[in-house]
């Protein structure tokens, strides 16, 4: 039946197919000449009919639109973010002032400070004047010299910063969630430091620093200030001002190299400060960490990357470490799956194991996406050698990096522990 | 080095209800279907430029547009029940024997007619390129991006594009460009004149209305500039510089053309262009060419002056070995620039998913040509750095005709083409060569394999004892394109074929083994009408014929006869 229907459609096409000549004839003619040529050509559909599975798809075609309707406005946003052609003008002005010497940047002005914008003058290189201020009122302003070589460098600066919005829950590993209370650290500095590289994979660095350091009243009006929560005098470093000299000495084994996207190898760093009260800072403390970084190759696109740090702070005499300069767990330092700064103690330890693994590469080889899946183990401690395994917290997640080596760009994560959940967004990471 | 490389057509294996689902929608996918192609009217050549008023240029946003097929499409493809059932619509341009027509983007050339081996080096060009002995006036220049260069005009007025390989790459990406604009001329698409080019820097001069595009944008062009970007490349020997020179379009360029939908300022674009044949097996080309970056960024709509729009494909850098600006990665040609599926599945799997590709070690083959696969060139199972639409839609059909324009390359029209990239050393030459001859010969076994390569047929019809009511016999001739491409022997093959005619009491059923040559003969033993009866005028008749080879069964030829005057004739052809 269908072979008799085609003949005879066959029949009528071929009595009526006469066009292709009217068709050449009329390319020489005018637009309605040839318009009119084209509405009279037999051809074959230009799309084809509709059919049974389209008639099947077209539930789930209704069903993934808004899906679809996602993808196309990212993709929409992705190409207008990177279409060709010159730079808006004011992104022209913001490169022509940063070539001249004031440079902004987009970074954290330390814990908890959110992001923040900073600027850096330094037409008058190797001086510089910086100053930030971040979403959460943190500020940082600087002056100094720095001159850096290929194989040692010194700095001389001096500055002022403040973070309004950092949070307190007690000493010691038992303290509780429900005990956070939030303060405001003050610090005004100055620095002599310098580094040298005596050798290929050696560095040593040494700095002697003056801090005056003041807590007040913390910014944020939803938790209790910490001088709410804890008596005057019972908290050394709450209610009096510290001052202190500090002399820092570290030295560092660098054994890590990048094999195209991966690094490799370890990296190893031991530090000590000495805190010196003066003018009136009944304290005298030090200050020994030691840190290491390991990462393993599994194969060309997955690796395991270890960081492990250890700090104790031990007073030397009068009133001891002041709670501003504990140890502390949590967040990025030490345990993603809880707070920043979380847990405070004399003595601390961290280990951050990560999963890395490519999950996309640039088509020119330049970068890559890598996804990781972490466990971080953390604890504090009076002395750590009391360390048990119950004082130990977990917290664990995932995360994804866009790496161009050495440098990482941007990193998310989303952490979880019995305490919260927590997703974080940063533009580098060191680890 | 041609040889049979059979692999199962792609099916996917389904169970239980997944299973009835699908070969039901085949069956009512079928119902619906347009008919069989002699049914059909012809598309009309050139129909295509038949005069149209002149569309505006085009600029889109090319990122979009690739993302959106880069996860929008992607999303969907497993469970895209089209592709899962093998569903997918035909191309719908077809002519009665599964060909196409000349167009605005398409014209039978080497695979119609065998070109000689100096036309096909030769190509679209009409002269030898840019006149650089005497100065060449530079017009406008480019140093943002991939690829810098200027635009420059020669003393006899032409202009050209002049580009430049990488510094440590000389000739990598001109002498891609040069081979495979050429092979892609012979097998029928448009495509601009290059040509390599050397010259001294000295000859070049900025013109004074001369532009530059830069980072910070556009602004008057000085003598700094020539030499910035000609610092970005390196020199011969003599200290010349050599460029790829494109000749400019003769018309107006209105922006590229997509592999999707049609244009719709163009009267003249019926076909939605992922239903065009000739986009479609565009992929087999590009596969065999490794030019992976065949995307609408790289084609070109042009206003010429008949008044209509031609389709160009331009730009080929990023074919052969060379990925423009540095030699091929493994992972070209593998797996999208965002391919959803994988990263996905290395997501899931802990990074344990791998391609394949990610542990390959790329050799260099030599600087001038850079790396392609070879052993590892899969014609089916390659990529281009972006999702093609058109590519997406491939059905075998389209992929054995794109193998045909693959296949009618011969062995001198490469060494030809090669020849005219200019490459430094012989031995590179040699090499270039016997890598396209290879990746040809696996990709024409790959295809053919894949149906019943029959074509040129021809039918002799012996009817004298019909009006007796005796047996008739039909004797039908044509040419195995397996054993002329010597993807196959003779002597490997059966030919088993079916005949149905509506007058006919019962159709003919039988086989026979191959004789020897490419051409072919099959006789059919035509059973009786029935007492009384006789075919009706006209009446079509259907001749399925499959090649079975080595107990591979392809999918058979259909050959519709009609009957007329007493005599049987080719009406169509279908594979």
């Amino acid at each position: 039946m269908q072979v008799l229907r085609a003949t005879l459609i066959l029949a009528t096409a071929s009595f009526l197919q006469s066009q292709p000549s009217l068709a050449q004839q009329a390319r020489t003619g005018s637009v309605e000449e040839a318009a009119a040529v084209r509405d009279t050509l037999q051809r074959p559909p230009a799309t084809p009919p509709f059919d049974a599975y389209d008639a099947v798809a077209l539930p789930f075609r209704i069903v993934t639109y808004p899906l679809k309707l996602l993808g196309d406005g990212t993709a929409w946003a992705i190409g207008m973010l990177t279409r060709p052609g010159p730079p808006p003008p004011f992104i022209v002005a913001i490169g022509d002032i940063a070539d001249w010497g004031l440079v902004p940047r987009v970074s954290s002005i330390g814990p908890r400070s959110g992001p923040g914008l900073q600027l850096r003058f330094q037409h008058y290189e190797p001086f510089y004047v910086e100053s930030g201020l971040s979403i959460r009122g943190s500020q940082r302003h600087v002056a100094g010299l720095a001159l850096d070589g290929s194989d040692a460098g010194l700095h001389l600066s001096g500055g002022w910063r403040r973070w309004p919005e950092l949070h307190f829950w007690g000493i010691g590993a038992d303290s509780r969630p429900q005990d956070r209370s939030d303060y405001r650290w003050e610090q005004g500095h100055g620095a002599v430091s310098g580094w040298v590289t005596p050798a290929r994979r050696l560095r040593l660095d040494a700095a002697t620093a003056y801090e005056n350091n003041r807590v007040a009243t913390g910014f944020d009006d939803d938790i209790p200030d910490v001088s709410e929560t804890f008596e005057p005098g019972s908290l050394f470093g709450l209610d009096e001002r510290t001052q202190y000299l500090r002399f820092d000495l570290a030295t560092s084994l660098d054994f890590v190299d990048w094999q195209r996207f991966q690094p490799r190898g370890v990296r190893l760093r031991i530090g000590g400060q000495v805190y010196r009260g003066v003018d009136g800072t009944g304290s005298d403390f030090h200050r020994i960490t030691a840190e290491l970084f390991g990462y393993l190759p599994v194969t060309t696109r997955q690796y395991l990357a270890l960081r492990g740090l250890t700090e104790l702070n031990r007073a030397d005499s009068g009133s001891g470490v002041p709670f501003t300069h504990l140890a502390t767990v949590g967040g990025a330092e030490g345990n993603r799956g809880f707070n920043t700064e979380r847990f405070r103690d004399r003595d601390a330890a961290f280990l951050l194991s990560e999963w890395r693994y490519e999950i996309w590469r640039d088509l020119h080889e330049r970068s890559r996406t890598e996804t990781f899946l972490f466990l971080d183990v953390s604890g504090v401690q009076h002395t750590l050698s009391d360390l048990d395994i119950s004082d130990l917290e977990t917290g664990y997640g995932l995360g994804m990096r866009y790496v161009v080596p050495p440098n990482v760009r941007f990193v998310w994560y989303l952490a979880f522990s019995h305490e919260t959940t927590r997703f974080r967004v940063d533009l580098s990471w060191e680890f | 080095m041609r040889g049979s490389t059979r692999r199962p057509q792609r099916r996917v294996r389904s169970h239980g209800p997944a299973a009835a689902l699908l070969a039901a929608l085949a069956g009512a996918a079928g119902c619906a279907s347009l008919g069989p192609l002699p049914s059909r009217p012809e598309p009309v050549p050139y129909a295509d430029t038949l005069p149209i008023p002149e569309p505006a240029e085009r600029d889109p946003i090319e990122v979009t547009r690739l993302f959106k097929q880069a996860f929008g499409a992607e999303l969907m493809n497993p469970i895209d029940l089209r592709k899962l059932g093998d569903g997918r619509h035909e191309a719908l341009n077809l002519t009665h024997f599964d060909d196409v027509v000349n167009s605005a983007w398409f014209e039978h050339r080497n695979g119609r007619q065998r070109m000689t081996p100096e036309e096909v080096a030769r190509g679209p060009a009409t002269g030898s390129g840019p006149d650089t002995s005497a100065p060449l006036t530079i017009i406008s220049g480019k140093s943002e991006g991939i690829s810098p260069g200027f635009n420059v005009r020669d003393s006899r007025g032409d202009v050209y594009v002049l580009k430049f390989d990488p510094k440590g790459s000389l000739h990598l990406a001109s002498s891609a460009d040069v081979v495979s604009s050429r092979l892609f001329y012979a097998a029928g698409y448009h495509v601009p004149e290059d040509h390599i080019v050397v010259f001294d820097s000295a000859r070049l001069s900025v013109g004074p209305d001369a532009r530059i595009t830069t980072e910070r944008g556009r602004r008057r062009m000085n003598r700094d500039d020539v030499r910035e970007i000609l610092a970005r490349t390196d020199t011969l020997p003599d200290g010349r510089y050599l460029a790829l020179a494109s000749k400019f379009l003769p018309g107006t360029p209105k922006g590229p053309f997509f592999f999707e939908g049609v244009r719709s300022d163009d009267p003249n674009d019926y076909y939605h262009h992922q239903y065009r044949r000739e986009l479609r097996g565009l992929y087999v080309m590009s596969a065999w060419l490794n030019h992976v970056d065949m995307r609408f960024g790289n084609t070109l709509d042009v206003y010429v002056e008949s008044g209509y729009l031609r389709h160009y494909l331009i730009d080929f850098a990023a074919s052969l070995g060379s990925g423009t600006i540095r030699p091929h990665s493994p992972r070209e040609g593998r797996e999208y620039n965002f391919d959803l599926w994988p990263s996905i599945a290395r997501l899931v799997t802990l990074g344990f998913f791998d391609m394949g590709w990610e542990d390959v070690r790329p050799e260099l083959i030599h600087p001038s040509i850079g790396w392609m696969p070879v052993q590892e060139y899969d014609p089916a199972g390659w990529k281009a750095n972006w999702p093609n639409p058109a590519f997406s839609s491939l059905t075998t059909r389209d992929g054995y005709w794109g193998a045909k324009l693959v296949g009618s390359i011969t062995d001198e029209q490469i060494r030809a083409v090669v020849a005219e990239a200019r490459l430094p050393d012989p031995a590179a030459a040699d090499t270039l060569f016997d890598i396209l001859a290879y990746r040809r010969d696996r990709t024409v076994a790959y295809w053919y394999s894949l149906v019943t390569p029959i074509e040129n047929v021809a039918v002799e019809y012996d009817g004298d004892r019909l009006a007796d009511g005796g047996p008739h016999r039909l004797v039908v001739a044509f040419d195995d394109l397996g054993i002329r491409d010597d993807v196959w022997t003779a002597d490997s093959i059966r030919y088993e074929w079916t005949f149905d005619q509506a007058s006919l009491r019962q159709g003919a059923r039988g086989n026979q083994a191959a004789g020897t040559g490419p051409r072919q003969t099959v006789s059919i033993d035509l059973p009786s009408p029935g007492p009384g009866e006789s075919p009706a005028r006209d009446e079509l008749a259907v001749l399925k014929i499959t090649s079975i080879r080595s107990g591979a069964r392809p999918r058979p030829t259909i050959v519709y006869l009609q009957w007329s005057a007493g005599d049987y004739r080719v009406v169509g052809l279908e594979h």
